[in-house]
């Protein structure tokens, strides 16, 4: 599916194995006679012209910017039963992506299959499978989570694992038998998705050919995107290092879950099919953000629960898992006594979702009237279930023209609160700035993010009109980058029962110069050995420039450069680490006492992949001179 | 003595029990708010939908679900599960190359 809602099919082409034919239609199911030079399709070769093995598409990607389409699958270039993964892009006119050099193949070993396949937010794509490290005759034999990210030309991502490529392996039985003494398990990830930080959830099973009760495990891993595990999910659980491995159904085959999805809070719902009275059953389950099961997902607060059990009647399997405002379509096929069916189902994820399906950028003006979907409760709470000023939504919340233009959230009481998922572009200091109206001034609000206060409470001022704006300054907020939830909340009335006309909040960015200063308040003293740890104060952009807003290394200072501490077998003390291009930091220091003199520069540094491990080096073929 | 010992008591009490209580109910409220997941019995016939012709499924931006059966057979279901007769035949259409 587009994002203008045509809907484009790709299908292997009868005549010639070598061909797919891509064919579009409109949003109402009619050939779209704009496409493929009139008749609505094109046939184009995919993964290769010239293979002579088979070739399977496992997925197809629609880039919502331009509608470009990649094709995700598996070649067997031999024609030997041994697979690569493989990608193709097209143009949104079905004519070959030009940039894409025809075809990406990546060949992990023996072999591999892609089962799934995502973009992500700066649309880059991400394919997951499983490589299988040994063939059976081998008594080592294993397959691995295999994931592989790459760039919009399908070129290799090396700011994803070094390489674009990494493996997960699970080991076996880790519930019953918690240190097995055989790490050899068949892990295969099915379902990728990507959460609001651009961390890669992996969904799928690891099996235990040696387990005769409960073979067959749920296995769940987070990446950050730079592709290393995210230790944050887990902890407490089997490793505790980013990956999860849970019961959730036993004895099912094909194995599951099928589908994975992000809900906004970064909780995790995954698709299964699991046994239930008569045959298998549609199973969702909810995971909390570290990977734990969420108790309260349940259709019952008596019987708290992670998982929610649908029946068809038949024997029943799930395939997609589908968000659509604050709910998860599910849907499969049930097998019956007749025909297979096809089964939905949906369900509540008590969570909003973004009006207009994408999060309101920050920096940016924030349109009150915009709040979330999802419904009283979950996106807005109202006093009444009616829209009193009748206009723009048909929600319980209060919308009203502004008679200058746009509308308001009018008749606000205290109480009440309305919420938006909002993405900031990039870490910083933002100024807030929320503009609104009163007839009298006194009532009170204020801005919540993530379930913490954000600004204020505010006193509204008196602007002596419904209808006649100003701007009250909220004050200034540190906002981390990725996907947040703002909440406006009403706190307290003013003498007419009301807090005020809310029409909209600006988050612009601090622009006010943040002093650089030396770390630790005294400047590096030349010469000498400089710690590169110790950076500059002033923050990101000023004093450093990192990718991500966090310390990736988590040591010694708490700011977006990476610190990690260097192991006491190394030596100890700290290092600058996570090091990618672009990045940089800045040093204060007084100058040398001899003018004119010439200096050395050294770098002790410890780079694997780049052969030298822990030692010194001379940094450029030219000297420092003071 | 006694009196003393016991309106001491109570005193204490309620400033240790009072917060408990207060977490309690706070506690069961957002238990009741978080507990909005569950089968959505407006979708569908009571949560769910049973139909010919399953298939790959994907989501217009309207919430629409549309369900390719095979390469050839193309049914529409509104966002709450019903067949969408402005689609097709009565919900369905057979794709022409």
């Amino acid at each position: 599916m587009r994002s203008d809602n045509k809907i484009v099919i790709a299908s292997y082409d009868p005549s010639n194995s070598n061909d797919i034919i891509l064919s579009r239609y409109t949003a109402n199911g009619q050939v779209d006679n704009s496409f493929g030079g009139g008749d609505g399709e094109i046939t184009e070769p995919f993964f290769g012209g010239d293979q002579t093995g088979p070739k399977l598409i496992s997925k197809m990607l629609i880039r919502p910017d331009n509608n470009r389409i990649y094709l995700a699958g598996n070649v067997s270039p031999a024609d030997n039963g041994l697979y690569d993964w493989a990608l193709s892009a097209y143009n949104d006119t079905g004519d070959p992506y030009a940039e894409f050099s025809g075809l990406t193949t990546t060949h992990w070993g023996y072999t591999s299959t892609l089962n799934d396949a995502v973009l992500t937010r700066d649309n880059k794509i991400v394919a997951v499978g499983a490589f299988t490290v040994s063939d059976s005759h081998h008594p080592d034999v294993q397959e691995d989570f295999a994931i592989a990210r790459y760039d919009e030309h399908g070129q290799p991502d090396t700011s994803f694992s070094g390489d674009g490529q990494t493996l997960i392996n699970f080991g076996v039985d880790r519930e019953l038998n918690p240190a097995p003494a055989n790490d050899s398990s068949f892990d295969v990830a099915q379902a990728v998705a990507v959460d609001g930080s651009n961390n890669i959830v992996i969904a799928g099973y690891s099996y235990n050919p040696d387990d005769d009760i409960a073979p067959y495990y749920t296995s769940i891993a987070r990446l950050k995107a730079d592709g290393r595990l995210d230790a944050s999910f887990g902890p407490g659980g089997f490793d505790g290092d980013g990956r999860v491995s849970l019961l959730i159904a036993t004895r099912v085959s094909p194995p599951t879950p099928t589908d994975v999805a992000i809900l906004p809070s970064n909780k995790v719902l995954l698709a299964s099919a699991g046994l239930g009275a008569a045959g298998r059953d549609f199973v969702v389950t909810r995971l909390n953000v570290n990977g734990s099961f969420d108790d309260t997902f349940s259709d019952n607060i008596f019987a708290p629960g992670a998982k929610i059990y649908t029946d068809f009647g038949g024997d029943d399997a799930p395939d997609t898992l589908l968000l659509h405002d604050g709910k998860a379509v599910v849907t499969g096929v049930s097998y019956g006594a007749s025909q297979p069916r096809l089964a939905m189902a949906r369900y509540l994820t008590g969570e909003s979702s973004p009006f207009g399906g994408t999060p309101i950028n920050l920096p940016g003006t924030l349109e009150f009237e915009n709040f979330d979907n999802g419904g009283e409760g979950v996106a807005y709470h109202d006093t009444d279930a009616v829209n009193q000023g009748g206009v723009y939504r048909n929600t319980g919340v209060d919308i009203q023209a502004i008679p200058s233009g746009g509308y308001n959230l009018g008749f606000a009481r205290a109480g009440e609160w309305t919420q938006y998922t909002v993405n900031v572009a990039q870490a910083g200091d933002y100024d807030l700035e929320v503009r609104l109206a009163s007839l009298r001034g006194g009532g009170t609000f204020r801005l919540e993010m993530d379930g913490s206060l954000l600004a204020g409470n505010v006193t509204v001022p008196n602007t002596h009109d419904w209808s006649n704006y100003d701007v009250v300054e909220m004050g200034r907020a540190h906002l981390t980058a990725g996907t947040h939830v703002i909440r406006l909340v009403m706190s307290a009335n003013d003498a007419t029962g009301y807090v005020a006309n809310f029409d909209s909040l600006k988050v612009t960015a601090n622009t006010a110069n943040t002093p650089q200063t030396p770390f630790g308040g005294t400047a590096f003293t030349t010469p000498g050995r400089l710690q590169l740890e110790n950076y500059d104060e002033g923050g990101e952009g000023v004093a450093y420039h990192d990718t991500e807003a966090a310390n990736l290394g988590g040591a010694y200072r708490n700011a977006g450069a990476d610190v990690e501490a260097i192991p006491a077998a190394s030596g100890g003390g700290n290092a600058l680490d996570f090091a990618k291009a672009g990045e940089w930091t800045e040093y204060t220091f007084v100058a040398p006492p001899l003018q004119g003199a010439s200096y050395d520069l050294l770098l002790h540094y410890a780079a694997p992949r780049g052969g030298c491990l822990d030692r010194w080096k001379s940094v450029g073929p030219s000297d420092y001179a003071s | 003595m006694r009196l003393h010992y016991r309106s001491r008591s109570r005193l204490a009490l309620s400033t240790v029990i009072s917060p408990l209580v207060r977490g309690a109910i706070e506690g069961l409220e957002s238990r009741m708010l978080l507990t909005a997941g569950g089968l959505d019995l407006t979708f569908g016939s009571a949560g769910k939908v049973l139909a010919d012709f399953p298939g790959a499924a994907a989501l217009q931006s309207d919430g629409k679900i549309l369900v390719l059966n095979g390469t050839r057979l193309l049914s529409r279901y509104t966002a709450d599960g019903k067949p969408d007769t402005s689609f097709g035949i009565k919900g369905a259409m057979a794709l022409t190359y």
